[in-house]
């Protein structure tokens, strides 16, 4: 598989060794701090840039490899050219970095490429952000994050633990269920199934051969995996005590605590519309 | 003791489909028991049965003095440990130690006391090495072996075993045979009802019982029952390698002396 | 002609941590007519290797040579070809059950022919042939495939696998789960098939199987071939050392041998031929 996002690649490094609770707000905080716009383009250069190598920092420290990562963005390349278009057609009201050309009477400004390539970074550092939390945190510690966080919901009913359980359950059976996706595939292709050639007609009846098969094995598994919980006394209504516990450390709060501040400090700066170079008496884009 | 008594149980998965009739038998605490029979004789059933998973059927189910219902599932289940036949397919956890630990907080035992048990039954079925590990990393007869620790840690007075050994390699298997007669050597008090195709390992047990269509054929020691092949044979069911050479021996026009009990004495008498 | 595999070698994932060398230069030859059985540990790479044999997978290094077709490194001389040699080599997996999806058996069983570019009339034909020579009657036509038992599931399966018309037949674990009566009747199917003129590769773990049924035995260990030999001159070398067992049958005969009773070694295939062996012997004596 070609997909590097959401895999978690056991190394040990001091990303691995946080506390999952402390990842996830950091990522969260990340992803607000990345949304918040610059008062002018410099600034907006400044802060992305230096979120890009605060990110890239954090997923090098990861130990992923550039490859995987490369591999994960690839399939990004419609998505800029999507945006390219829409960005070049769609006139622009602001207009601080000049004409480009124009074409027939049709102008076409560089504030449009700023505009898409700044919506492109966005993208590019959430996708890495993402990368550097689930390649670092397993998924079950996520789980148990979740569960934490959304622990005050319980007053309310929120079935806060089945939720947790059923996540759990999912992440643990995901290697499972793509064996089992290999192998039915294998099986038809020995049947003479192309899942890579062929007219639509035909791809739709390799498909529906790959997934029937599937349904009927997951059932089958959930059932039987029911059957296995109830038998080890497992009652959903009933309180249950926990072996996991996650450990919050001082290392952790000190990533938050960088974290939020970089975020407020971008946060502010987007609020009040601080411009540096004014400040400093440089008059910028 | 009797810790199980079934009486005249049968049961129906709709009108047509009837898959046990008027079941009756008993099990004494402390034995090891096999249950063979071919695939669709009941024996899934059976096992579902006792563990509280079919509550449609009738008759009686007895275990440790108490009749199963709805009122004594949960005190009768968490005397009872079953072992599936899919290893995937009961693993809960996301690796070896919360798989262990996940009957132990069904029960609610304390956080601090669930360490040294989660540890005390790795050990016990060699897989103390593999606590951190998913079980995509395991083989099936490890995953077993997670399986029955994890039943051991809730302290059943009966494991059922259902055709646990049939989806593993030769390997595995015996690992897990040699682990039962392990844990019963540890447990004298442990009682065991392993449901199985393999007629070896019927042929260790104190009991045996078969089942075909439904009901209860014969029950009694391995060698009372494996003798009887042409019964057996009727049912398609085989027996142990010595009992059947010695009965195509004995068709073949060979007498062969009623106290040879074993495929070495066997030898001893054809080579003499 | 022969299978040939000539320095197979296999890498899964390569250049990544989690590379593995599945098949370490593997040179066989797997005689047409045969009934030939793959042993070996868990892992040996015996999977690995019987997917090379219908290009589900292709070596990193050498070659498979079937017919006219080469299975090697090289894609595309591969890639036209593949579907010719899918038609010749039949693959049935482990839990052929399943690969079922189809709304009758019928259709299940055709959907091989029809892959490989038989009229649904020509289809349906092979498959009521394949259907029949599994022990399945006309009563099975036309129901569904999910609501029969266990056994006659993978019955249906592998005629799936038989109504393709193969002149290879790869069959791995055929009897996994099955009770011994099943057993038994599966690999009966399977010792018709074979004197029908099928070549037959067995993959099995169960070597009571392999002395009653095949005609040559290859044993793969660590992703090498150990040893190739003909099923009775197998168990009289050292197994264990690859987690082989000797069949009760096997070493109860070589005890009697070992103690002056001269049995013939090809004749003790099962339990009545081994009787009539020692009833032979002790009348001639």
């Amino acid at each position: 598989m070609n997909f590097a996002l959401g895999k978690y690649v056991p190394y040990d490094t001091w990303v691995h060794r946080m506390d999952a609770r402390a990842k996830l707000a950091a990522t969260i905080l990340f992803m607000v701090a990345v949304f918040f716009p610059m008062a002018t383009w410099t600034m907006t250069l400044v802060a992305q840039g230096f979120l890009l190598l605060f990110v890239s920092f954090i997923l090098a420290s990861t130990k992923t490899r550039l490859r995987s990562i490369l591999t994960s963005l690839k399939s990004l390349w419609v998505m800029v050219l999507f945006l390219l278009i829409i960005y070049v057609l769609v006139p622009k009201a602001t207009n601080t970095l000049g004409v480009a050309w124009t074409w027939n009477g049709w102008t076409v400004y560089w504030d449009s490429f700023a505009e898409a390539a700044r919506v492109i970074v966005r993208l590019v550092m959430m996708i890495m952000i993402a990368m550097a939390l689930t390649s670092s945190t397993k998924p079950l510690d996520l789980t148990y994050a979740l569960q934490w966080y959304l622990s005050p919901l319980k007053p309310l009913h929120f079935p806060v633990e089945e939720v947790a359980m059923t996540i759990s359950i999912a992440l643990r059976f995901i290697p499972t269920l793509l064996e089992d996706a290999m192998r039915v595939m294998r099986a038809q292709s020995s049947r003479g199934v192309d899942f890579a050639h062929g007219n639509l007609w035909k791809r739709i009846t390799g498909l529906t051969s790959l997934i029937i098969p599937l349904f009927v094995s997951s059932f089958l598994r959930s059932e039987e995996l029911a059957n296995a919980m109830e038998c080890r006394c497992y009652d959903p209504r009933e309180k249950r005590t926990k072996y996991r516990k996650l450990h919050f450390r001082v290392s952790d709060i000190f990533l938050l605590l960088a974290m939020a501040v970089i975020t407020a400090g971008i946060i502010t700066i987007s609020a009040m519309k601080i411009d540096f170079f004014a400040l400093m008496g440089i008059v910028a884009l | 003791m009797n810790i199980a008594e079934i009486r005249h149980l049968s049961f129906a998965y709709n009108e047509t489909k009837s898959v046990l009739h008027d079941v009756s038998f008993s099990l004494e605490e402390g034995k090891y028991y096999c249950l063979v029979g071919h695939n669709g004789s009941g024996k899934s059933t059976l096992a579902k049965c006792l563990m509280g998973l079919q509550s449609e059927f009738e008759g009686d189910i007895i275990l440790f003095g108490l009749p199963l219902d709805r009122k004594n599932l949960f005190s009768i289940r968490s005397r009872i440990g079953i072992v599936f036949q899919n290893p995937d397919n009961q693993f809960v956890g996301s690796t070896v130690a919360d798989d262990i630990a996940f009957g132990l907080e069904n029960k609610r035992i304390p956080r601090e006391k669930m360490q040294s048990i989660i540890d005390d039954f790795a050990a016990k079925t060699g897989m103390a090495e593999y606590l951190d590990r998913e079980p995509s990393m395991l083989s099936g007869g490890q995953k077993q072996r997670v399986a029955i620790a994890g039943v051991l840690a809730m302290g059943p007075d009966l494991i059922i075993f259902d055709e646990a050994t049939s989806m593993l390699d030769p390997k595995g298997k015996k690992e897990i045979i040699d682990l039962v007669h392990q844990l019963r050597k540890e447990n004298p008090g442990l009682t065991i009802l392993s449901i199985t195709h393999d007629v070896e390992e019927a042929a260790r047990a104190d009991e045996v019982l078969v089942m075909n269509k439904g009901s209860i054929l014969m029950q009694g020691k391995p060698e009372e029952v494996f003798s009887r092949i042409d019964d057996l044979k009727a049912i398609h069911l085989s027996a142990p390698f010595f009992y059947e050479l010695r009965a195509a021996l004995i068709e073949r026009g060979l007498k062969i002396p009623e106290d040879i009990k074993t495929a070495e004495q066997l030898e001893e008498y054809l080579c003499r | 002609m022969p299978i040939n595999l000539q320095d197979v070698t296999y890498v899964y994932n390569p250049k990544t941590p989690m590379e593995k060398k599945a098949l370490k230069g593997v040179n066989l030859e797997i005689k047409e007519g045969s009934f030939t059985a793959l042993v070996g540990r868990t892992g040996c790479g015996k999977s690995t290797l019987i997917q090379h044999l219908n290009a589900l997978l292709s070596p990193t290094e050498g070659a498979v040579v079937i017919d006219s077709f080469h299975n090697d490194s090289n894609k595309k001389r591969r890639d036209k070809k593949t579907k010719d040699l899918r038609k010749n080599v039949g693959l049935v997996f482990q839990f052929p059950e399943y690969q079922l999806f189809e709304e009758t058996i019928e259709k299940d069983v055709a959907f091989g022919p029809k892959n490989f570019g038989d009229t649904k009339e020509e289809a349906l034909e092979k498959a009521h042939r394949a259907l029949e020579s599994v022990g399945l009657d006309e009563s099975f036509y036309t129901r569904s495939p999910f609501e029969i038992s266990g056994g006659e599931k993978r019955r249906v399966a592998i005629a799936g696998i038989l109504a393709i018309k193969p002149k290879y037949l790869v069959v791995d674990e055929p009897t996994a789960g099955l009770d011994p009566s099943g057993a038994k009747d599966i690999m009966d199917l399977f010792k018709k098939v074979h004197e029908q003129g099928t070549t037959v590769i067995l993959v099995t773990h169960d070597m009571d199987i392999v002395l009653s049924y095949c005609t040559d035995v290859i044993v793969l260990d660590h992703g090498k071939v150990a040893l190739a030999c003909k099923p009775q001159d197998l168990f009289g070398t050292e197994v264990e050392q690859y987690s082989l067992q000797t069949p009760q049958l096997y070493s109860f005969a070589s005890k009697l041998e070992s103690r002056g009773m001269a049995l013939d070694h090809d004749a003790v295939k099962d339990v009545a031929s081994l009787a009539d062996e020692i009833i032979k012997r002790r009348n001639s004596r």
